[in-house]
């Protein structure tokens, strides 16, 4: 009965207006049908009741403060569109995160799957090709924070831990491989870790930080034709740096040093594999906001976008900065 | 290089405004990140400095880091929830990597050492 109800209503039913069974309680008060944002203002309720108090004052005193404020919306209303994106990435990652049990292939696809829902996720609400610097702005979270930021900030401090634990897997084997070739010279034996080299490499990505923070500036100011000039740098500096890391990693292959050689070789590789990971992310990263940007579809209001980037390459600098140290220059 | 600070946008209250740091900062925190890189490097080629390698290289990359996450990640600017998240994760890896070092008696002298470069 329940079933052949809700279908005649939806098929040939009138529309139900607001408010159909004169209700006493707020959730009556919004139109029919509800706007995706319910309230178009927070209502400031008074009494128990306050909408029928509102439609039938009596003696106890008012409803709602303001029972039209409601329906009609104060300023603009920030609420994302529906989005099917989130459903696909999910949907995605269940591929990535089952391919291991069944097929490498599946992994393969379930991975190209996940970065195109992603991509499409964080593409979705830019302006439109061409639109310029239009769009309109984030609210700012709780304290005026932008959530996204806040967000990314808590991604950066789990990275701490991740990079944290690298290093300290590091330490603790150093100094004990049973065969060769060794980080330092050592008993005339020199060591295969290219210092000079390492340096160069080093002072380049410490100035791709340079011309990050440029890239933030520049789009702060509203300026993008400096915004696309200093991300371009940044990515030639991590082009770079990553050249260096290929380079170093084939030497010292071709010096016997695979990644089961000794303990030095087996967390040297991860750890210094897993920042150059993230130095290839961030290129990727870096390099489609410079697309967006030279397709006119990043400008100030999205500056945000820019600003995270900035903090994701920052912190694969000061990573960086404690492993040419720790790993490096420390005998 | 003229400074030139960062409006806040009038649009985005709150959201990515540096209004203390300009670019004349900037690069003067590149020209420091680059001594201080040069000075590690010197250091390590010293062999008078052998005996307090350690602590000096150590000391030169916090400064480095602390000038990277203040002035270039705005920690010094921003919002204090931020380098709430930052730190205080980061002040668990140090005590982790400290704990582990610990643990398998690095700090100590029982270790398998081998070489004294391996």
């Amino acid at each position: 009965v329940f079933l052949h109800n809700a279908v005649r209503s939806v098929r040939r039913g009138p529309p139900a207006p607001a408010d159909p069974w004169d209700g006493r309680t707020l959730e009556w008060a919004i139109p029919s049908p509800p706007p995706s944002y319910n309230f178009a203002a927070l209502p400031e309720v008074r009494r128990r009741d306050a909408l029928w108090l509102t439609k039938y004052p009596d003696a106890r005193g008012p409803g709602l403060a303001d029972p039209a404020a409601l329906v009609t919306p104060r300023g603009p209303i920030h609420m994302p569109p529906p989005s099917a994106w989130p459903l696909l990435t999910a949907l995605a990652m269940l591929v990535l995160s089952a391919g291991p049990l069944v097929h490498l292939g599946v992994v393969v696809v379930g991975g190209i799957l996940t970065v195109v829902a992603a991509v499409g996720f964080a593409l979705e609400h830019l302006p439109a090709r061409g639109a310029g610097a239009g769009g309109h702005a984030e609210p700012p979270g709780p304290a005026g924070v932008d959530p996204r930021k806040l967000g990314f900030w808590a991604f950066l401090g789990s990275e701490c831990l991740f990079f944290g634990t690298l290093v300290s897997v590091y330490l603790v084997y150093k100094g004990r491989s049973l065969v060769g070739p060794y980080p330092h010279d050592a008993g005339g034996v020199p060591g295969i870790l290219n210092i000079p080299l390492t340096s160069i490499s080093t002072f380049d990505l410490l100035m791709s930080s340079f011309s990050m923070v440029l890239a933030v500036a520049a789009i702060e100011r509203g300026d993008l034709r400096a915004t696309r000039r200093w991300l371009a740098a940044t990515i030639a500096g991590g082009l770079i740096f990553l050249g260096f890391q290929a380079w170093e990693f084939t030497e010292f292959v071709h010096k016997g040093l695979g990644l089961t050689t000794n303990l030095f070789a087996n967390t040297f590789y991860v750890m210094v594999g897993f920042h150059g990971a993230h130095v290839s992310a961030g290129v990727l990263w870096l390099a489609a906001l410079l697309v967006l940007a030279i397709r006119g579809r990043l400008g100030r209001p999205q500056a945000v976008l820019v600003d995270i980037a900035g903090l994701y390459w920052h912190f694969v600098d000061v990573v960086w900065i404690a492993i040419f140290t720790l790993v490096y220059l420390i005998r | 290089v003229s400074e030139t600070p960062s409006p806040p946008p009038p649009d985005r209250p709150g959201a990515a405004a540096h209004p203390a740091a300009g670019i004349r900062t900037y690069a003067l925190i590149a020209v420091f990140l680059f001594l201080l890189t040069a000075m590690e490097v010197a250091v390590f080629y010293i062999q008078a400095l052998a005996g307090v390698l350690i602590p000096v290289l150590i000391l030169l990359a916090l400064a480095k880091f602390a000038l990277v996450a203040m002035f270039y990640m705005h920690l010094r600017f921003d919002h204090p929830w931020f380098s709430y998240l930052f730190v205080g994760p980061l002040m668990i890896a140090v005590g982790l990597a400290i704990g582990l070092l610990w643990l398998f008696h690095v700090f100590g002298s029982t270790g398998l050492r081998t070489p004294p470069g391996g």
